[in-house]
């Protein structure tokens, strides 16, 4: 183990957990217990909303994954990476103020809430709780494997310790402080990604002697590293135009669509937007290009997972690189968090509290809330330590399958009068067979959540339009004015 | 268990507080995320294009900007930024400052 990169690590790790304990103390848990927890009674300004939702939807996949495969196909995954960008604004701008007002009126710190009061239809609340839960279950697991992989890779950090480590600070730190903890730990977090990235894309970037230094070694070494379709013939206009369907998937994600509830005033959004898409920018950029840096300095890697943990090492002096190797791992635990949030508040809201005990009271719902949180850290920790064969297969499932469950009910939900209950339907089991299908059998060249979005989008309009409207009281909710303007 | 804790955790679904009427703060939202909506198709369009049309090339014939290719550079840095622009623009003049509750 090497100890000048382990030793600033561990003490990330207890400034986080320290933060968690304070936050403890700044958290008042009056009345509302859910929605103090879960969303932070809604009172964020644009710069802590901007931090904590790039730093949500910024996975290692962002900080690692990108250069990983760009060390070997070049700058045509960089390319195709880099559309991600437009999250920054499109996350809050298409959910839009319309979200955060709904979410106000019907209480909601769920995107199930949401889909429970829009369409109040009990089998559809239970598919999609179904659905999120394991779907944010396997997206958790494999964060917390990949960055206790790469961490024992980098610095000899043993798996199991790093494992345990991570997932205990996680834990405790979202568990006593709630949404409110989560987000000054990302904005913490999204600072060490930010600083991080900058720190090393330009001192690797002296190191190699500029821009036009890296292309022309990199042209050296295969045209392909520098041209498109390129490596592998990744970059394709199909797999482009797919892939960038993927991204209205991430717009509703729970983890980050929670967080388009979450903004105080209209102000903020606008600044979190502003604010939001710069950070994203600098993260997909700077990382993604220290892929073919990485090719170009510290050539010849077998495992090119570490092409941004190596390049890390190698630009900074040895106690630097361990503060900055916490980027990735911050990366990490931000998502994480947020998802740890979300499936707890999917257990204990969405299926517990309504239907098994709607009766239960606030003390009683901060119990099970504690306890739920507990048990799946328990179980999140035991899996990532025996990862089973099957995860990588349901990681690459994963984000399509957050697509396909909640694309259609929110977005055509929010703006489309006519979507009912069985619209949804449809088009959630519509669209997986569709994308299961074309996963497991389809050819390559394309990614299969494209077809599968177009067929829930085709199914949500044509099954919608030909059954029941929804209830008048629901469009009132959803459309109509307050009668009572001064209400509190 | 008393009302304000039943609102808290979303059981009151108080239907009665609103009207058919349209609330004319939505007509704002609307407008607000369609143009949200197409520009970010329109930003992924057109930096996907630029890559096609300028990235099929060999390298010895490659234009370069700042030592980038120039494909790339188009692509992957100008388009973001100037779409970047095209929002601040746009929450500047078009988006309005509403009450959320």
């Amino acid at each position: 183990m090497n100890y000048s990169l382990v030793l600033p690590l561990f003490i990330y790790m207890l400034i986080l957990f320290t933060l968690g304990l304070i936050g403890r103390k700044l958290f008042k848990i009056e009345g509302e217990f859910t929605q103090e927890y879960f969303v932070g009674g809604r009172a964020f300004g644009g710069v802590f909303i901007a931090f904590t939702l790039s730093a949500t939807f910024i996975t290692s996949g962002t900080v690692l994954g990108v250069a990983e495969v760009a060390y070997n196909s070049g700058l045509n995954w960089v390319y195709l990476m880099c559309g991600q960008i437009c999250m920054g604004w499109a996350v809050l701008g298409i959910l839009g103020k319309k979200f955060a007002i709904i979410a106000r009126r019907i209480n909601a710190v769920t995107l199930v809430d949401f889909i429970r009061h829009r369409y109040q239809s009990k089998p559809l609340v239970i598919l999609v709780s179904i659905g999120l839960l394991l779907f944010m279950g396997v997206f958790m697991v494999a964060q917390l494997v990949g960055g206790a992989r790469i961490m024992e890779a980098a610095t000899g950090l043993d798996y199991h310790l790093g494992l345990i480590v991570f997932a205990v600070v996680v834990l405790v730190y979202t568990t006593v402080g709630g949404f409110r903890a989560v987000v000054y730990a990302d904005f913490l977090q999204g600072s060490v990604i930010l600083i991080g990235g900058i720190t090393v894309f330009f001192s690797a970037l002296r190191l190699a002697g500029g821009f036009g230094s890296i292309t022309a070694q990199l042209a050296a070494i295969s045209p392909e590293l520098v041209t498109l379709p390129g490596g592998d013939d990744l970059g394709t206009f199909w797999w482009a135009i797919s892939l960038s369907s993927l991204l209205v998937a991430v717009v509703v994600m729970p983890h980050t669509a929670v967080r388009a509830m979450a903004y105080k005033s209209s102000k903020a959004m606008h600044r979190a937007i502003i604010i939001g898409t710069i950070i994203t920018a600098i993260i997909t950029w700077f990382f993604g290009f220290m892929g073919p840096m990485a090719r170009v300095l510290v050539p010849g890697l077998e495992a090119s997972v570490l092409a941004v943990p190596m390049l890390i090492i190698e630009v900074m002096p040895p106690i630097i690189a361990g503060i900055i190797l916490g980027a990735p791992i911050a990366a990490m635990i931000s998502s994480v968090d947020s998802m740890l949030l979300v499936i707890a508040s999917s257990i204990v809201k969405d299926l517990y509290y309504n239907y098994f005990k709607p009766a239960a009271s606030n003390m009683e719902i901060k119990r099970i809330t504690y306890l739920a949180m507990l048990i799946i850290g328990v179980i999140i920790v035991f899996i990532a330590s025996y990862p089973p064969e099957v995860l990588q297969f349901l990681v690459l499932f994963s984000t399509g399958g957050f697509g396909v469950v909640l694309v259609t009910p929110i977005l055509f939900g929010l703006y489309w009068k006519k979507a009912n209950s069985s619209g949804c339907a449809a088009s959630i089991i519509g669209g997986m067979l569709t994308y299961i299908a074309l996963g497991l059998f389809g050819g390559g060249g394309y990614h299969p959540y494209a077809p599968a979005f177009i067929v829930s989008v085709l199914l949500m309009v044509l099954v919608s339009q030909y059954t029941k409207r929804p209830a008048d009281s629901v469009i009132k909710v959803f459309w109509g004015k307050p009668l009572n303007q001064h209400k509190i | 268990m008393d009302k304000r804790d039943l609102e808290a955790n979303g059981k009151v679904h108080d239907e009665c507080q609103y009207s058919s009427e349209e609330d004319p703060r939505f007509k704002i939202c609307h407008r607000e995320s369609l143009i949200i909506a197409i520009l970010t198709v329109i930003f992924l369009y057109s930096s996907i294009s630029i890559g096609q049309i300028l990235g099929r090339v060999d390298p010895s014939e490659m234009f370069l900007v700042m030592g980038l290719p120039g494909w790339f550079f188009f692509s992957v840095v100008f388009s973001p930024v100037f779409f970047f622009g095209l929002v601040v623009l746009i929450i500047k003049f078009v988006f309005q400052d509403i009450p959320l509750d």
